[in-house]
């Protein structure tokens, strides 16, 4: 099972019942192995989250970013490989005028 | 987390956040405003470094929001990725979360722009949103909004400091505070030779002619008000005003946006119905020269430079001024009639596109102000109203005012309580300037500022009921 990490101003759009008490860094457990399956489980289980977060194509929608293991994710998610143990993390890049 | 109506900053995170903005001029600054978990009241902030703005990705994008962002590259933020994800450890870390989101302004007031709200509402459903505008470096303005899909709110912000007991003031029927007032106004209200106000805190002489008036004492009102401080003041309106103001019949229009079309801009609902008396408003804003003559450490005005709109003036400069010429300043609802004419276009022209015949805003002024009436007038042949500066207006600023005011002749004043105690409230300033983009130049767009703030960019226009007919 990976591990997905979201700021305060997401894990807020989960369904109550999924919320971890106190920060969300602990991270929520997932079953995907995969970005397709991420997205297809975050729909299903996360249906506010997802909505923010991603686009009708399943990909991350503009303003976000993934991060794995630590590492920002620029381009080619699509192939990605989670496996048990992993972290993942969707944040925001704050923008403005 | 939900947003009240209020926003908590306390005053030692307030100067800690200004210094830093402070510090990094004229960068922009920007971040997050930080809690401990659970808690609403923001403790710290995180202030970001990299700004990919004007990466090949980002320019364009800001570019498309118009001029201002062609010629300012430093009007816009973007935070990396790999920042983001720096400095969100760190937030954890600290067992801190995310309540808000600020960035400054360089050159504009701390309003919420249209460019704003895409940006944020795009990432965030519950955060609020701190702008703090450094136009004026020795007067930061601070404002936070909460935002939503629905629109955006302007928030109060205070801070968690005992409340001040604002002393009311003593009945003015008491003799002591009368005799007290009178003494204050013969003070305040001395003339020198040439018919200018000898002390040069206006905000001391309003007070004063406030505090005068309430006495009632109507012979400390004619020898020290009428026929002292305005002793010339019709012969002034003649000879240096009277020409230039334009009257306006009034009558009954549609004030403010109805909720549809209010969309990020705060203050403007419920579009309600006004009926105004006649009045007079000046051509063009009050000019350098014309101040001049008030103001004689202001006299070295330049050739060239002459009939430049004034600028760096207080609420209590522009209405003690408005006084001596003779004359008052608009009341926000005279001044949308005047620009707008009641019309349910967005500016006095129907599109955008002609905006730039009647104003010098940021799509053609370069930034630098230019002398008033240089563009066409509006229809009832008053230029300037929209662009070249902001304009105080005499209202004090409500954000929820609209859903209350009177039909006729609203104007939104500070209590007389707060009047004499100084403490007078935001006052509304209306038009945009030099720098404003389009949305900010909108016949019903409102801002508001204290009244003891000054700008590069704001300066106000005489208003009068001389000579017409009233209802």
């Amino acid at each position: 099972m990976a591990n997905l990490m979201l700021p305060s101003y997401l894990s807020q759009l989960l369904p109550t019942d999924a919320r971890l008490p106190g920060c969300a860094f602990r991270g929520i457990p997932v079953d995907s192995a995969s970005w397709k399956e991420l997205t297809g489980e975050m729909r299903q289980r996360f249906p506010g989250l997802a909505t923010r977060v991603l686009t009708e194509h399943g990909t991350l929608a503009s303003g976000f970013a993934l991060v794995v293991n630590d590492e920002v994710v620029h381009a080619d998610y699509h192939s990605l490989h989670m496996s048990s143990g992993d972290e993942i993390a969707i944040i925001a890049s704050v923008a403005g005028g | 987390m939900s947003v009240g109506h209020q926003v908590v900053l306390r005053p030692a995170l307030r100067e800690r956040l200004l210094r830093a903005i402070q510090q990094r001029l004229p960068r922009k600054s920007f971040g997050f405003v930080i809690a401990p978990d659970n808690s609403v009241a923001p403790s710290d902030f995180v202030l970001f470094e990299e700004n990919i703005r004007n990466s090949n990705f980002w320019k364009p994008r800001f570019e498309a929001y118009g001029r201002y962002f062609e010629q300012h590259d430093d009007a816009g933020f973007v935070a990396t990725p790999e920042e983001s994800w720096r400095l969100q450890k760190m937030i954890w870390k600290r067992g801190m979360v995310e309540v808000g989101v600020f960035h400054s302004h360089l050159r504009h007031p701390a309003n919420f722009s249209q460019i704003d709200y895409d940006l944020h509402t795009q990432r965030f459903d519950n955060l609020w949103h701190l702008i703090i505008s450094v136009r004026n470096p020795e007067s930061p303005q601070l404002r936070a909004f909460a935002v939503s899909q629905n629109g955006v709110r302007e928030l109060t912000l205070v801070s968690d400091e005992t409340p001040t007991n604002h002393k009311e003031p003593c009945c003015c029927s008491d003799p002591v505070v009368r005799d007290q007032a009178i003494r204050n106004a013969a003070q305040l209200l001395k003339l020198d030779s040439r018919g200018r106000p000898v002390c040069k805190d206006n905000r001391a002489i309003y007070t004063a002619v406030n505090a005068l008036l309430r006495t009632g004492h109507e012979e400390a009102v004619d020898e020290l008000l009428t026929k002292g401080f305005l002793r010339d003041s019709h012969h002034r309106y003649a000879d240096r005003v009277g020409p230039r103001m334009r009257f306006l019949e009034g009558g009954r229009f549609n004030m403010g946006s109805s909720p549809d079309r209010a969309r990020h801009f705060c203050g403007e609902s419920p579009c309600h119905a006004v009926e105004l008396s006649p009045y007079r408003l000046s051509e063009v804003p009050v000019t350098r020269e014309l101040f001049s003559l008030f103001d004689q450490t202001r006299n070295h005005v330049p050739a060239g430079e002459t009939q430049m709109p004034v600028v760096n003036v207080t609420w209590f400069d522009a209405a003690v001024f408005a006084m001596w010429m003779g004359c008052r300043l608009p009341s926000e609802a005279e001044w949308e009639f005047a620009c707008g004419s009641g019309s349910d276009s967005e500016w006095c022209c129907e599109e955008e596109d002609s905006l730039f015949r009647y104003a010098w805003y940021s799509q053609n002024s370069a930034g630098s102000i230019q002398p008033g009436g240089t563009r066409e007038p509006n229809s009832q042949g008053l230029f300037d109203l929209h662009g070249n500066v902001w304009e105080w207006c005499h209202d004090n600023y409500e954000q929820c005012y609209y859903s209350r005011s009177p039909v006729l002749d609203p104007v939104h004043f500070a209590s007389p309580a707060a009047d004499l105690a100084g403490n007078n409230g935001d006052k509304v300033c209306r038009g945009g300037s030099v720098h404003a983009l389009a949305e900010m130049c909108r016949t019903r767009y409102r801002f508001h500022d204290p009244p003891e703030f000054w700008g590069a960019d704001l300066g106000f226009r005489l208003a009068s009921d001389r000579d017409v007919p009233r209802r």
